[in-house]
Parts: C-alpha cells; structure tokens; sequence
C-alpha cells in the first residue's frame, strides 16, 4: 500500500514514516504542504493519504476537495492535533479521521484493515 | 337789690360764660385745639388748658411769655417763627406757620398755628391771638398712607383691584383701582379705564383660567396662586387675595424673561442628560434647536450645521422647523468667504448676522434657494471646541428681514455652547470608541497568532514527544521495569496536549476563522455540552456567513460570554441557540431554562452583561438580556451585518 504523508513538521513525518514502515506500509512520499500533496498525487499511483487538517499553505478542508477528485479510490485519512474539524473533514471527503497525539498508533492498522477490505 | 340784681346778672353771666368755656375746653380736647394770646403791653401769654397739654405741661402749671414760649419751640423752628411773628406784626392781619414744639419730655409735636394780630385802638398792634392745631397723628397717618402709595405705585408687581358686581361672574368683575406696574406688565394702559369690566379692559384672559379664579375669590375663596401664569407673549406670576365687599385683589409679576431662563436652562439640562445617556447625536442636537425656538421670538427656526471631517463643508445637523428640500440642499455647502450665513461663519470662525439674505451679498450664491423656502434673515454662529476648532454653525432664521439684539444673541450663543458640548463629547466617543475596537483587533489578532503558535507548535512537539516514547516502548520488553514510567509519560503528555489544545481554543478558536461564525457557534455548542453535560443546541438559519472579522468576533465573544453566565448562574438543563437574519441584521438568540433574570432585568453593574452590551453597541447592534416566557434567562444580539469585501459568501 503506497502511502502519502503530508504534515507541516518534519519531525512528525519522520516518526509517522518510520512507523508505517515498521507496520509493512510504503511510504512513497513526505508533503509539508498542501500544494506538494497535490503534486506527489498527480505525479504518483497513491493509495493513500495520512494528512493534518491544518497546513501552512492551505486549510486541509479546501484541500480534501481537489485531493478526492485528482485520486478518486485512495483512502484519505485525517491525522490532526485539531479534531475538531472532524465532521467537516468527513463531510469534506476524508474517509477517516484520527487524532495525531492519542491515535497515531493506530494508522498502520487501520490502513492495513482498509487495503484488506478493498 | 341792684348789688342783688346785679349779682343775678353776673351770675348768670359767669354760668353762661363758664359754659361756653366748659364746651370750648371740651372742643379743644376733642379737635386738639389749643388756643392762645399774648398781650404786648404786658408780654403775657394765655394758653387754653388743651394748649398746656399739646405743649405736654399741666393745664396752667407756669407762666407763660413769649421767651417761654420761643423756649418750647424745636430750635430748628424758632427763628422762623419768630420771623413769622414779627412780620405779622409789621404787616398786621392774620398769619399762619407750622411749627415743632418739643414736651420736657423731649417728645417733638409739629403744630398747626393760625393767628391774628389784635390792633390796638391807636392803629398800632397790641397783641396775637390764635390757635395752635396738633397736627401730629394726622400728619403721621397721612404720612403712612403717602409711604403706602409710594410703594403701591414703585414695586414692580402689577397690583390692581376689582370688584364683583355679580358674585361668581367673571365678566362682571370692574376695575376699581390699579398701579403703574400693572399697565407696565400687561403692556395694556389703564388711564380712564376705572370702572370698566375685565373683559372690556383685558380680553385676551378670558380664554384663560384666571377670571373664574378672580369671581371665586371675589366670592369669599381662600387666596389663589398661579406661579407660571401664560397670557399673550408674557409670563405672569399669579396671587389673587381677598378684598372687602366682593373684591378682589390681583398680583401680576412679570416673570417672563426669568421663565424664559429657566426653560433654556431646563432644556439644556435635557441635552445633557441625553448626552449623558447616550442618546444618537442627531437626537441632542434637535433637542437643542427646539429649546432654543421656543425660547427665541416666536417665528423663528433653529438650525444646526456640522463641519465635516474634511474641514470644507458643512453638513445637515438637525433643523426640524426648515423644510426637508432646504436641509438636503445646503447639505454639503462648500466653506467658503461668501458661502450664506453659515459658511461664511464657519469659515471667519466668528458669527454672521444677515438680517436681509435679500441684499447681503453672502447670500448672492444661495439667494435663490432661500428666497424659495421664504427665509429672509440668517444669524449663525460658530460651534467652537475648546481647542478653538469650528466644529459647526448653530443658525437662526425668520421669514422676515431682521436683526439680533443682545438677549438673541446671548442666546444664539448659549445654544452654541451646549451644541459644542454634545458635538465635542460625541467626537470623543466616536474616537474612543474607535479605539476600543481598535485594541479589541489587535488583541484578537494577538490571541489568534498565539493560539495557531502554540497549538501548532506545541501541539505538534508534544505528538513527536509521545511518538518517541511509544517507540521505545515497542523496543524494551513487556516486562522491563522502565514501561509503566513510560507508560505514565505517556499519559502526562496527553494531559499536557489536551490543556494546549483547551488554552488555544480558548485564546481564540481557529474554527470561528477558519469555518465561520455558525461552524464556530455549533462547536462551542458542543464543547460546552461536554464541559458542562448541559444540552446546548443550535438551530442556524444562516449559511456559513463569512462575515467581517470583527464582526463575528464580536457575536462570538458575546456567545462565550453568554454560555459562560449559562454555566455560573443559570443552573438550567439545557440551552437553545439560534443564529439568523432579520432585516438586514444578524440576530443571535441564546434562551436557556434556568433560574432566570429578575423580571426587571439583569443588575446594571453586572460586569459580564455590561461587557456583552458594550460589544454589540460597538458593532452599531444591541445587546439585551431579558427573562424568557417560560422563565430561565433570553440573551438576544442583533448586529447589522457587514461582510468582507473581498469574499462574500452565503447559502447553506
């Protein structure tokens, strides 16, 4: 499962990418912003798309929009400090939305559930 | 007998004589006559008995010549009398003076002397005699009634006296007397008029109250007052008083000049007041022409003008009495050196008198323009501040071609004071204001930077924090006696996030700049239910409006501070919002069914109602707190809406 991380701090890509990968997922890219997601997804095959609502760039709500329509079938999960977009996010075209402190243990699996179930 | 005979006769002489002395003496004691003669040739003087006691000597106790008698005359007197004397006796025939005579007991009686001097049978004079009236009392009352007249005649109050012809009918009431200063106050003059009955004499009182009080107490009444008695032009301070056989007396004072003083003065405390109170300025302003149109000569019309921020123009201030077309068209006049009355005034910064805008060249531009609304004359004086900048005109005009006396003139002046004061303080206001919001900006702009700083960068080091320590977690055994430490770092490092998370939300939450005013009012909603586990529900009937920052600051500050009352005071189980439109307006609606506010309304001082107030009057809105229907308390915001420019959003 090629896995997309966009987060502004590059010390929680780091940690989040290291952690997929010990799960067995393929991080194939890191974005900082909203306009490098957009890039890596038009440039490469993506399963999936592990992002922070709150972007230095761009709200994660606007972004969800493009996001859904440039990948239609990768599962986009929101990883926030902020959960309390929430139910935007979700009504915004996020599939999932966890809280980066409390959940991000659960990522890998959740992922892993998702690409079994497809 | 002839000495018998002649006994008879003299007796009866002596009886008869002794009578007409009985009844003379008793004449002189009755009348205060004393009668006197002095015979030259002896330079004897004979008094009466009444004469002794005029002189306040026992009847015959000394002997009297003329050195006593000049003796007893007041020193101021004798030489006078004594001339008087001597030129009687040189002239011969009668004489009279009027002479002070002082009692030993130093008590001074003035004298009435009238006199002949008696011819001697050689043509020559050989005596006066004559009588001496005590005039005294009589010229002391006299006196009394000349003081009484005196001041009847010189106090200012108008005194007049009528009488009831038919008692309870005003119109039969007659002028019997009066004094100058009821012709003075009622302007009506009253020579020839004795006699003639009120209406004849004052017609304009008879619509008045005041001849049906007068007939009362003609008729017996107790005394009546009327203390702001109106008849013509003048104010009159009003007695009426009883006087014998249906009579009454009328007390009319003059009073309108001081009533006059007294309403400006009452006026200006009025806009002051509103001042005080906050009313618009607008409100003030024509509250301060209509006070000053009342007090001014009856026709004429306040108007108040207000120079514009530019400083070029004067601007519509309130004029209530000019028509409408007029106000709209010098709205805007440039200032200028021949720009009508006002403009000019404005630009002189001294007052303009044109008593006629007919041939004053000032007026040459606007001539027309006022010759059509009818205004012939325009007085208009500068509204200066204290620092001596021209904040205004206040005006007065009148159809008729005029000119300002002292007491206009004073007043214009005063009316431009209290227009200084209401115009000044409201400026302040404005500028304070401006500020406050101001401050308020840069606050919330400094509460945002710091609540995105800290939850971000905060936020984010706590997550990376909390991902290392599950790292490590996963590297050391299941048994290692270093997990349940790391397990309560963990924990400790969620708490530390959570109260990152609170503090920011609280500093300002990104959802109300991210999402809008109706996202951020439903998250709050919902915080509140989890902190306080009382139901909070939002029925929005507005899209997500992207309203103007401040704007939606302000109703959600007003929001936060609503709840938070919710949660100390109300203990109500649950609360409905709701956010609409209305007429141009956001109105924002939070009823909760608590304990409720006193019906009277909250406590002025509450601080926290006061602040919400204070809020939503600087977004030009209102905030009011009232006790809902079914009890329990109804905060309603109403805001006029203002939206960014550069975004304009709505739907749903």
């Amino acid at each position: 499962m090629r896995v997309l991380i966009v987060d502004h701090s590059r010390g929680i890509r780091e940690r989040l990418s290291i952690r997929l990968r010990e799960a067995g997922l393929e991080v194939v890219a890191e974005a900082g912003n909203g306009a490098e997601a957009i890039a890596f997804v038009i440039a490469a095959a993506i399963d999936a798309i592990v992002m922070d609502v709150l972007l230095p760039d761009r709200h994660g709500l606007d972004l969800l929009p493009n996001l859904r329509e440039i990948a239609p079938r990768a599962v986009i999960m929101i990883l926030t400090n902020a959960p309390e977009y929430a139910s935007h996010c979700l009504q915004h075209g996020a599939d999932i939305v966890l809280d980066k402190s409390r959940d991000f243990d659960a990522v890998a699996g959740v992922l892993l559930g998702r690409a079994r179930r497809a | 007998m002839d000495e018998d005979a002649d006994t008879t006769t003299e007796r009866a002489l002596r009886t008869t004589a002794a009578r007409l002395e009985r009844q003379l003496e008793t004449a002189q004691q009755i009348t205060h006559i004393g009668s006197f003669e002095w015979d030259m040739t002896t330079n004897r003087v004979t008094w009466s008995d009444e004469l002794y006691r005029i002189y306040g000597l026992v009847p015959r106790s000394i002997e009297v010549t003329l050195d006593v008698f000049l003796g007893r005359v007041h020193p101021d007197d004798r030489g006078r009398v004594q001339a008087a004397v001597q030129g009687a006796l040189e002239r011969g025939g009668r004489f009279a003076y009027r002479e002070r005579v002082v009692r030993p007991d130093g008590a001074v009686r003035e004298l009435d002397t009238i006199g002949e001097v008696v011819m001697g049978e050689g043509g020559a004079p050989v005596g006066l005699i004559g009588t001496c009236r005590d005039v005294t009392e009589e010229r002391r009352r006299e006196e009394t009634i000349r003081l009484y007249a005196e001041i009847v005649d010189r106090v200012s109050i108008g005194l007049s006296l009528w009488r009831c012809d038919t008692v309870g009918e005003p119109t039969s009431l007659r002028l019997v007397a009066y004094n100058r200063a009821t012709e003075a106050a009622t302007g009506v003059s009253l020579g020839g008029l004795v006699g003639r009955t009120l209406p004849a004499i004052f017609p304009s009182m008879m619509a008045t109250e005041l001849p049906g009080l007068m007939s009362e107490v003609a008729a017996g009444a107790a005394v009546r007052e009327l203390p702001q008695y109106r008849m013509g032009a003048g104010t009159y301070a009003v007695k009426l008083f009883v006087m014998p056989d249906h009579a009454v007396g009328l007390a009319l004072e003059d009073i309108t000049e001081r009533a006059r003083a007294q309403r400006v003065q009452e006026g200006e405390q009025r806009a002051l007041e509103m001042l005080a109170s906050g009313a618009p300025l607008a409100g003030i302003l024509a509250a301060i022409v209509a006070l000053i149109e009342e007090a001014a000569p009856a026709g004429t019309i306040g108007s108040i003008l207000l120079v514009d921020a530019t400083g070029t123009r004067v601007m519509h201030g309130a004029a209530p009495g000019l028509p409408d077309a007029y106000n709209r068209a010098i709205d805007g006049v440039t200032i200028g050196p021949k720009a009508g009355s006002c403009g000019t005034a404005v630009y002189r910064r001294e007052p303009v008198f044109v008593d006629d805008i007919a041939t004053d060249p000032l007026w040459d531009d606007y001539r027309a323009l006022a010759e059509q609304y009818g205004l012939r004359s325009c007085w208009s004086w500068p509204i200066l501040a204290t620092d001596g900048t021209v904040l205004g005109t206040f005006a007065m005009y009148h159809h008729v071609p005029c000119s300002a006396n002292a007491t206009v003139r004073a007043l214009i002046a005063r009316a431009a004071h209290v227009a200084a004061i209401a115009i000044e303080r409201r400026q302040l206001d404005d500028r304070l204001a401006a500020l406050s919001e101001r401050i308020e900006a840069i606050r919330e702009d400094e509460r945002t930077g710091i609540a995105r700083e800290i939850h971000d960068e905060l936020g984010q080091a706590l997550t990376a924090l909390k991902m290392d320590i599950a790292w490590v977690l996963r590297r050391i055994d299941a048994g290692s006696i270093v997990a349940p430490k790391l397990d309560e770092m963990s924990r400790a490092t969620d708490e530390v996030i959570g109260a990152v998370r609170r503090i920011s939300a609280e500093l300002r939450p990104g959802i109300l700049d991210d999402l809008g005013l109706r996202a951020a009012i439903e998250w709050q909603a919902d915080e509140f239910t989890k902190r306080t586990g009382v139901a909070c529900t939002v029925r929005a009937e507005v899209g997500d409006l992207r309203l103007e920052r401040g704007l939606a600051t302000t109703v959600f500050r007003i929001f936060q501070e609503a709840l938070t009352n919710v949660a100390r005071h109300a203990s109500a189980t649950k609360v409905e919002v709701s956010l609409a439109l209305e007429r141009g307006n956001l109105r924002l609606e939070v009823a909760d069914d608590g304990v409720g506010v006193p019906a009277a309304g909250p406590r002025s001082g509450a601080l926290g109602l006061l602040g919400m107030r204070e809020r939503a009057r600087r977004a030009g809105g209102d905030c009011i707190v009232t006790r809902g229907v079914g009890g329990g308390t109804r905060v309603i915001v109403t805001v006029p809406l203002r939206f960014p420019s550069e975004r304009v959003a709505s739907g749903s």
